[in-house]
């Protein structure tokens, strides 16, 4: 496991400060740091959509930090564990504005690509989300289809085992962080509800993934998919709103 | 069928209101004693068990030599894995494991066959060894470059074909129709499966290693089941005269009446209380007027006349034990244990029962395949006894109770049973 240590991540504002020209929006664009209240677009999001491949950074970490994280702003080097310890399950963020955007943190070597992604969001018509879940180190998650309403978002996937001649642990878990873009200006607020399916199957079907694939299962409730990697399990978990910590992003 | 669904919706529906109610919905219904066992006192009662006090067997001789044949097999495909299986062989964790349990599997399988109780126990358990070994030797196969999945479902399809030639070339050679219908049934269960087992999953991926591994488990059981399904004939065959004729009309008239008969007990079953509970009385009642009413079920979608014959067996046991406990339940029987040595009775009595009806039966064969599941059911309900932990309250043993006591009453059922199917075999 890669020691936990804090340096290693780096805002992924700073590195695009650093590393990327013409980036500047994303550390000090004040114009378009905060989503107009009245919508300047003048279209209210669609009552549900989804995507079966969205745009989408996917990084994974065999690590004691997810790979990418949105940081309180109050968190400080010296503070005690911060909240993924001891909530290590699902981790689930609605990023819609800038300033908000502007606490992703990621290691330095994804930094740059992470920024970029965010660079390219237009926070007027799309939002940003960030979701990170666990998963068996020889297994790999498989987005199906990604769909979200006004007040909740909701992944589906497969779990395909690894090939077998990809060294990996029996049992470890590593973290895998998606940052997704979606096109829709979604209220952070507003979205009070996270739902998640895993299949165990390998592959999505047609249509609608793994939700369709295993003939029910809408989230709530159930574990994180774990568990015998051919089995085809089914799992699913769901999540009402946590609150984010409040300060400055909006 | 109306009466079943009605008495399922009616249980369901009870145990819908009480889930409701909560907890203590259930305390009210069932009545919480302050007494309690402590949970030693259920374990001290298994401990002197080991498995099955009746298991099956099959009216021919399995030689050894047949049984050393099998376990040669397992050995052979256990020696193509470079043991111990390492990453440098297999680097994917997860997968290695599969393997390496999948070759656990099948030793210990074999160590089952050698202190098997009967020959059948022991052939059954070194077919399960051949499947698992295949697993694990397709697995590497496959790694090693040397199999591919083509490779497996060609010699599945391969056993199938021979299953479906060799069931259609059947014949129900015997002297003895209760023999016949034993060995003959076997013979029946042991085809279809071939044909009704699933495919492999298509979880691993249809191109992974474990897909292979998967493929070849599946192919060596097909293998294993027309292998044995065609030792059996052949030992059935050469035990026999060599005029003796066949007895496959005998089974079908005797199956078709039985089922006849069965419909018959089935539209005179008593109309079932309308009010519905959660207690022990109620749900021994629900279990076995369920077990009784798909009794004519499981005889008409049996996959020939001699197994056919064995679930009418199952059925008239299961009218029977019906009757038996709902005539205590009408007669004020709670079921209730109060302490231990509760338990122990209402569990000894299931033994006991058991081993008469296996004593006291005019062709204990005919009675082993229905004794041995109550066995079993025995047996299981003992593993869960032996599990508990700390204090208990009676009510909690309320499932144990129950299975206790439909075993009982079905092994009492029993000998009555095989009488109204010899009768109808002409015996």
């Amino acid at each position: 496991m890669v020691p936990r240590t804090r340096r290693r991540f780096l805002h992924v504002a700073t590195a695009a400060a650093a590393g990327l020209a013409g980036c500047n929006t994303l550390t000090g664009g004040s114009a378009r740091s905060s989503r107009s209240s009245t919508g300047s677009e003048g279209a209210d999001p669609p009552a549900s959509d989804s995507k079966t491949d969205p745009p989408m950074v996917r990084l994974r970490a065999d690590s004691d930090e997810p790979p990418m994280r949105l940081v309180d702003p109050d968190e400080t080097e010296t503070d005690s564990p911060p909240p993924w310890e001891s909530r290590p399950r699902d981790q689930y963020e609605v990023i819609d504005t800038r300033d908000r955007a502007d606490r992703l943190t990621a290691a330095p070597e994804n930094a740059e690509r992470v920024s970029s992604f965010v660079a390219e969001t237009d926070f007027d018509t799309e939002t940003l989300y960030l979701e990170t879940r666990r998963v068996e180190e020889c297994f790999r998650l498989r987005l199906c289809r990604i769909s979200w309403r006004p007040n909740g978002i909701e992944t589906d996937y497969v779990r395909p085992l690894r090939p077998y001649d990809e060294r990996c642990r029996d049992g470890a878990k590593v973290f895998e962080s998606r940052l997704f873009r979606l096109p829709v200006a979604l209220d952070e607020e507003s979205v009070r509800s996270f739902g998640t399916s895993v299949s165990g199957r390998s592959r999505c079907g047609a249509p609608g993934g793994a939700r369709a694939e295993s003939g029910g299962g809408s989230s709530g409730g159930g574990s994180s998919g774990g568990g015998g990697g051919g089995s085809g399990g089914y799992s699913s978990a769901s999540s009402t709103r946590r609150r984010a910590p409040e300060g400055g992003d909006r | 069928m109306r009466d079943a669904s009605t008495t399922r919706r009616g249980f369901l529906a009870a145990a819908g209101a009480t889930l409701f109610a909560g907890c203590s919905g259930l305390d009210s219904l069932s009545g919480e004693s302050r007494e309690t066992i402590r949970s030693y006192r259920l374990s001290e009662m298994v401990d002197d068990e080991s498995g099955p006090v009746v298991v099956e067997s099959v009216p021919v001789d399995i030689e050894r030599a047949r049984l050393a044949e099998t376990r040669q097999r397992v050995s052979e495909l256990l020696e193509t894995l470079p043991m111990p299986l390492g990453p440098d062989a297999v680097p994917n964790g997860h997968v290695r494991q599969r393997l390496v349990d999948a070759a656990g599997d099948a030793s210990e399988s074999v160590d089952q066959a050698r202190t098997a109780r009967t020959r059948l126990a022991a052939f059954r358990s070194l077919r399960d060894a051949r499947a698992r070994a295949r697993y694990a030797a397709a697995g590497w196969a496959f790694a090693d470059g040397t199999a591919t999945r083509a490779d497996a479902r060609a010699a599945y399809r391969r056993a199938a074909s021979d299953a479906q030639t060799l069931r259609a070339a059947h014949r129900y050679v015997g002297a003895d129709p209760v023999d016949a219908t034993l060995v003959h049934a076997r013979i029946e269960r042991n085809l279809d499966r071939v044909r009704r087992d699933r495919e492999p999953s298509v979880y691993s991926g249809p191109d992974s290693l474990l897909a292979v591994a998967e493929w070849g488990e599946h192919a060596e059981t097909a293998r294993a089941l027309v292998s044995d399904s065609r030792y059996l004939s052949e030992r059935l065959a050469s035990s026999l005269p060599d005029d003796a004729g066949t007895v496959e009309t005998r089974l079908a008239n005797a199956a078709e009446s039985l089922e006849a008969a069965l419909r018959r007990r089935r539209s005179d079953l008593p109309p079932e209380p309308t009010e519905h509970s959660l207690e022990l009385p109620f749900r021994l009642r629900y279990e076995l007027r369920d077990a009784a009413e798909s009794s004519v079920r499981r005889v008409a979608e049996t996959p020939g006349p001699a197994s056919a014959v064995l679930a009418a067996t199952r059925g008239f046991a299961n009218f029977s034990a019906y009757d038996r406990v709902r005539e205590r339940i009408e007669d004020g029987e709670r079921f209730r244990v109060d302490d231990a040595a509760g338990v122990r009775t209402v569990r000894s009595e299931a033994l006991d029962a058991i081993r008469a009806a296996l004593d006291e039966n005019p062709r204990p064969g005919l009675a082993r395949p229905v004794l041995a599941d109550a066995a079993t059911a025995v047996s299981f309900t003992d593993d869960a006894l032996a599990r508990y932990r700390g204090e208990v309250r009676p009510e909690r043993l309320d499932d144990e109770i129950r299975r206790y006591t439909t075993a009982a009453a079905r092994a009492r059922s029993t000998p009555a049973a095989c009488r109204r199917v010899l009768d109808a075999l002409g015996i």
